[in-house]
């Protein structure tokens, strides 16, 4: 083997293991500079391996093995070697930004594999005894290879779609970005051109219509107007295309190209925003439906590429305070955001410090800061942002002029600071603005529009509503041993509570008005209601306070309650209410027993109440007390009935409640009480359970 | 003689093979000159990557409510006439395919078809169904792309919402916050990157549990930050009494004397970690009261949030505080709305859960969007699954309960590069996706990617291996993307 041919083997063995590293390691390469102008070589370099393998192919496909001689091996390794140096060009080359991964993919390992295919052919060939089935195999192998990984890179290149497009309808791809769009020029015209104008030109004008100029369009033809941005049906020229398609006068005619669904949309859209011919499509709404059809139609949005360089990472890291936070966009980009945090730590001086990186700063967020008309000439040298926040900053908008030295500004928010609406037209002469935030400013009221700038004026309503949330108890006892202050509350500034203690409905008028000096003391059920104006009235807050004057020694079981509920003692004196779940362990539950409960007093009392606070939770079958009975004496054994209340029971399903039923009577020296309650011994006939036991639960005994 | 014969037959010799190796080899340090930091040992890829995206983001913030539980699609956003015409049939089994069932209603002799209870209408360019119960949703629908076409594998409520918020239906790996945190790191230096807020509805509730919100393997520097609806949004975050800021300035510098000399003995990064959470916590103590301040929003804010929204602990209140959170830089304020497990009564159940989120929610995005946050703040909305378009337990024309539904169910999305739409299709009975699935992975690739990271390259190395969120799979779903 002569010795450039083995220099030559061995770059190509070089070459292609370089090509394996770069592949594992693709994620982390970094190509420098010099070696881009490499990868850019690709596209010369490439048409080697084209004709070379394709001349190898051909001669290899000669059935007689004598003929292929040296020569064709030279051929190989040819073919092999730029293949190989191809392919690591394309590679650098692919680091480049602005590949789609995925047509990319197609491109890469077809080429990755031939170069590594025709190296080990170019060992393997002469080593073996090759059948001509192999060769031929191999010869079509490297055909089908070469022809994918070219026609796959012109894609890449050209556009997917370069190869057919000569006989391919024409669609228009305007190179255009959205931000600068117009929609007649950029969208309406091209649909008019490639589906209208053929017939509706200016030698042709059939219906006497022209399509070409913006007057002739505005003009219309034989027939009248073409459209009117009021009419359901936006008039002749949407009415002529909705047509079914065997009408004479659906357009486009029968047979010839028809318009697709995407178009018709754009064209409806841009009719029904008026019919605009300087319609900016970056003026629309992002959400609108003529701006995504746009988006889509213009090739998506493109990321900007920014020609600043990038800022000294040192000064970067230094300009990063507490509450300046300077990010890089993204890895590998100039572009910088800068936002500002914790309004206390602010001072107008860091925001001058960031003249340093002016070039690089793309999107500043001031919000909340108490930035000065004064600030904004900083602001306005900082020449390449796009996105500025200055929302509920102390600006009063006198120099919003300034920010017009801002070439780039997209998108400004001014909501919540104190700029006018004359203040805010000036916006209308910034060159590339998209977008203002008004909302909450003294500007917003004035439904202001400014030409191809959206404006965002946001949530204002002084008409709507709502109802006011419940007032808040904060006392947490509501078994009181004395006189406590009423603790009430509501989260909503500027409201009035309104409260009775007598059980009756509290209202606007006559109720008094909880002042938080509120004293209760004794028995009593409150009922409150938020009140403020603008709103609707909350509902009703409903509370009962219980007054504890003596504490029983302990109490006696005379029926033990439900097996589910331990009969313990101290559970219905210890002053703690059950919530209500009667589940929690505050509660006991009597059924198929009665609650007859035998109370010693300390001290022979004079005693004119007694009250059991109960639950009522009448789906889980749990009622108020059918009989409620109080005894009363000096000893266990001679009691007498003090007094006997049959409470009032519900006549249909309530949600749950807490109640208290207190049994009075004329005052009494006793030393013993007794209380008796009898459950309900049938349920009512409207109750699912009719006819059933009824539950009583109980968590407090309280004696007055 | 024969030597020869056999490196001609070989054509090979141990030259020439050292050459060949040689070459190889050049061509691999060829490459390694390409790679910067190949052979400094330290710097990791983690270190490397970590802290900016890895492209341009469309989106600098996420907030997402979580409705945990699951919500019933079917009543809400995926709207099925036909379920109302074969109301109380039975699902074919050409519908079901043999489907796993919970234990809940596999023992069911039939599966009555349940036509929802609730009208629906179509809203906005987009023409998309909402139910009568979300009006305020349907306000903003504009704004929203609803993905109807998610679907999960987990079938039971802790494996699902686990999956959805780590990748992975076991507990131990970092939940979503926690790798944006890692990847993007903290806006703003007072706040955690990634705090999360509880509310709870009147309907059946599930558990939410603080491993939702872990760090996983990652630094507990990720970890999620509870607030709670108590006075101490934070819990220990204030001063014991007696202690005031420059003693607890002078505490701290001290501590972190002490564990730097620890770090230094020991080189284990939690250390490291530990003293940056003091330091945190530290700048916390005055960031905290300003950003959970609720009381100084205007009256026209609380009106459009709904009239709980100053009430701490509320699913409005949350939604309120979540935007101030984000508006103040977290990268991932991540909200669970209990309550929505209707296996029984929930057409009365999920009109109370409505009531408590359907407002709130709405406002949420209005809110952004009149500020000029929208652009870049991601809002999601959505449970761990769905629910079944078969009735669990009796049915009855205005009553019945749906079971898990793991195989199609809805989420909305909105702002942060979010293309608004309807993306995805269900078949007539709502059972099976008949276009554009997107599974979890996806989802997550396709979030990560709007905050501009490469899901396949934010990795960490643990145990040996790489872990992802996405774990092995996982497509961007590039038609959802503005």
């Amino acid at each position: 083997m002569s010795r450039w041919k083995s220099f030559l083997f061995n770059i190509t063995i070089t070459l292609n293991v370089l090509l394996v590293f770069l592949l594992f390691f693709e994620s982390r390469i970094a190509i420098p500079a010099w070696l881009q102008v490499a990868g850019r070589m690709h596209p010369m370099i490439l048409h080697f391996p084209l004709v070379l393998v394709v001349m190898y192919a051909v001669l290899n496909l000669r059935t007689n093995k004598k003929e292929a001689g040296t020569n064709d091996q030279l051929l190989l390794l040819l073919a092999a070697f730029s293949a190989a140096l191809a392919a690591a060009m394309g590679f650098f080359l692919s680091r480049e930004e602005g590949y789609e991964a995925d047509v990319l993919a197609w491109h890469k390992w077809p080429g990755l594999i031939l170069s590594w295919f025709l190296l080990i052919w170019y060992v393997l060939s002469p080593r073996i005894n090759t059948s001509g089935l192999a060769r031929w195999s191999v010869s079509i192998a490297s055909l089908a290879l070469i022809f994918i990984t070219g026609h796959e890179g012109a894609g890449l290149t050209h556009g997917s779609d370069y190869l057919l497009a000569p006989i391919r309808p024409q669609q228009s791809a305007p190179a255009v970005s959205e931000e600068e769009a117009v929609v007649y020029t950029h969208l309406v015209q091209p649909i008019l051109q490639s589906k209208c104008i053929s017939c509706h030109n200016s030698s042709k004008a059939k219906g006497e219509l022209i399509m070409e100029t913006e007057a002739q369009l505005r003009k219309g033809g034989k027939s009248g107007v073409l459209w009117d941005s009021t009419a359901a049906d936006l008039g002749l020229l949407l009415r002529r295309i909705h047509l079914p398609l065997e009408d004479k006068k659906h357009m486009a005619p029968k047979g010839k190209t028809q318009l697709t669904d995407e178009e018709m949309a754009i064209l409806a859209q841009w009719i029904r925003k008026g019919a605009d011919f300087n319609l900016r499509v970056a003026s629309l709404d992002i959400s609108d439906t003529l701006r995504i059809l746009a988006r889509t139609r213009l090739g998506g949005q493109q990321n900007e590429a920014y020609t600043f360089a990038a800022a000294d990472p040192s000064v970067i890291k230094e300009l990063n305070t507490v509450n300046r936070v300077v990010t890089e966009e993204a890895l590998f980009s100039p572009a910088l955001s800068v936002s500002f945090f914790n309004s206390q730590l602010y001072k107008p001086q860091q925001l001058k410090e960031l003249s340093k990186i002016k070039e690089q700063i793309v999107s500043l967020d001031l919000a909340h800061m108490p930035v000065t008309d004064q600030d904004l000439s900083t602001i306005s040298e900082l020449s390449n942002l796009r996105k500025l926040n200055l929302s509920f900053t102390t600006i009063t908008g006198q120099s919003l002029a300034e920010l017009k030295k801002l070439k780039h500004l997209q998108n400004l928010s001014l909501s919540g600071t104190q700029v006018k609406a004359d203040q805010v037209r000036v916006l209308e002469t910034f060159p590339k603005l998209q977008t203002v935030y008004i909302w909450n400013t003294p500007a917003a009221g004035n439904s202001l529009s400014l030409k191809n700038i959206r404006i965002e004026t946001g949530f204002r309503d002084d008409t709507t509503r709502l109802k006011l949330s419940l007032p808040v108890l904060l006392n947490e006892e509501t078994v009181i041993t004395s006189a406590t202050t009423l603790q009430l509350k509501h989260y909503i500034k500027g409201v009035s509570i309104r409260y009775t203690l007598d059980g009756t409905e509290p209202d606007s008028i006559s109720s008094p008005e909880y002042k938080g000096n509120e004293v209760i003391d004794g028995n009593v059920l409150l009922r409150a209601r938020a009140y403020k104006a603008g709103w609707i009235s909350s509902d009703l807050l409903q509370a009962s306070f219980y007054k504890s004057g003596y504490r029983p020694d302990t109490v006696i079981f005379q029926q033990l309650p439900d097996p589910s509920y331990p009969p313990n003692p101290t559970l219905l004196t210890d002053l703690i209410k059950g919530e209500t779940n009667f589940k929690n362990g505050n509660w006991l539950g009597w059924r198929t027993t009665e609650a007859d409960l035998l109370l010693p007093l300390q001290k022979p009392s004079l005693i004119s109440s007694v009250t059991l606070s109960t639950l009522i939770d009448l789906g889980s079958y749990i009622f108020p007390p059918g009989v409620l009975q109080v005894w009363g004496g000096d000893e266990p054994g001679k009691l007498r009935l003090l007094g006997e209340i049959k409470p009032e029971q519900p006549n249909g399903l309530q949600p749950v409640y807490l109640r208290g039923y207190t049994c009075s009577f004329s005052p009494v020296t006793v030393k013993y009480l007794r209380v008796k309650a009898i459950p309900v011994r049938k349920l009512p006939s409207w109750h699912p359970g009719k006819g059933d036991k009824g539950w009583i639960f109980a968590d407090e005994i309280l004696i007055n | 003689m024969e030597k020869e014969h056999l490196e001609s037959h070989l054509s090979i010799n141990r030259r020439r093979f050292l050459t060949s190796l040689g070459m190889g080899l050049g061509g691999v340090a060829l490459g390694s000159l390409l790679v910067p930091d190949m052979f400094s040992g330290g710097v990791d890829e983690e270190t490397v990557m970590a802290g900016l995206p890895h492209f341009a983001p469309r989106a600098k913030r996420i907030i997402y409510l979580f409705q945990n539980g699951a919500p019933s699609q079917l009543d809400l956003f995926d709207y099925k006439p036909m379920l109302e015409t074969m109301h109380g049939q039975d699902l074919p089994a050409s519908i079901r395919m043999g489907q796993r069932l919970t234990g809940m209603t596999a023992n069911q002799a039939r599966f009555p078809l349940a036509g929802s209870y609730f009208k629906f209408n179509q809203y906005g360019q987009a023409r998309a169904w909402i139910s009568e119960l979300m009006p305020h949703t349907a306000r903003v629908v504009d704004d929203l792309c609803f993905v109807k076409s998610m679907y999960t594998e987990a079938i039971n409520h802790d494996p699902a919402l686990t999956f959805f918020q780590t990748g992975a239906q076991v507990g131990n790996r970092p939940s979503m916050g926690a790798w944006l945190s890692y990847g993007l790191g903290s806006e703003n230096k007072n706040l955690p990157a990634f705090c999360v807020l509880l509310s709870k509805g009147k309907g059946n509730g599930q558990g939410v549990y603080s491993k939702l919100w872990t760090n996983g393997f990652l630094d507990s520097v990720h970890q999620g930050v509870q607030f709670s609806s108590g006075d101490n949004p934070v819990l220990y975050l204030n001063n014991p009494e007696a202690i005031d800021k420059a003693d607890r300035r002078r505490m701290l510098d001290k501590l972190a004397a002490l564990n730097h000399e620890s770090y230094k003995e020991f080189g284990d990064p939690e250390i490291a970690a530990k003293i940056q959470q003091y330091e945190m916590a530290y700048r916390m103590q005055t960031a905290v009261p300003e950003v959970t301040d609720l009381s100084r929003e205007p009256e026209d804010i609380v009106k459009m949030y709904g009239p709980d929204c100053l009430t701490p602990g509320t699913y409005a209140a949350n939604c309120l505080l979540a935007r101030k959170l984000s508006e103040n830089g977290v990268r991932f304020v991540q909200l669970y709305h209990q309550g929505w497990d209707g296996h029984d009564s929930l057409p009365g159940q999920i009109k109370g859960q409505c009531l408590d989120t359907d407002q709130a929610s709405a406002a949420l995005i209005t809110d952004l969007k009149q500020r000029g946050l929208l652009d870049e703040t991601l809002v999601i909305w959505g449970g761990e699954f769905g629910r079944t378009n078969y009735c669990q337990g009796v049915l009855t024309r205005d009553n019945y309960g749906r079971d898990h539904h793991p195989r199609c169910f809805t989420i909305w999305m909105a702002g942060g590069g979010i293309k608004p739409g309807v993306y995805g299709e269900t078949d007539d009975f709502g059972y099976n996706i008949v276009n554009n699935p997107v599974h979890v992975h996806d989802f997550h690739a396709t979030v990560l990617h709007l905050m501009g990271l490469n899901h396949e390259q934010l990795t960490y190395k643990h145990l040996g291996r790489r872990y992802r969120l996405t774990d092995v799979a996982g497509n961007v779903v590039k038609d959802l993307i503005a």
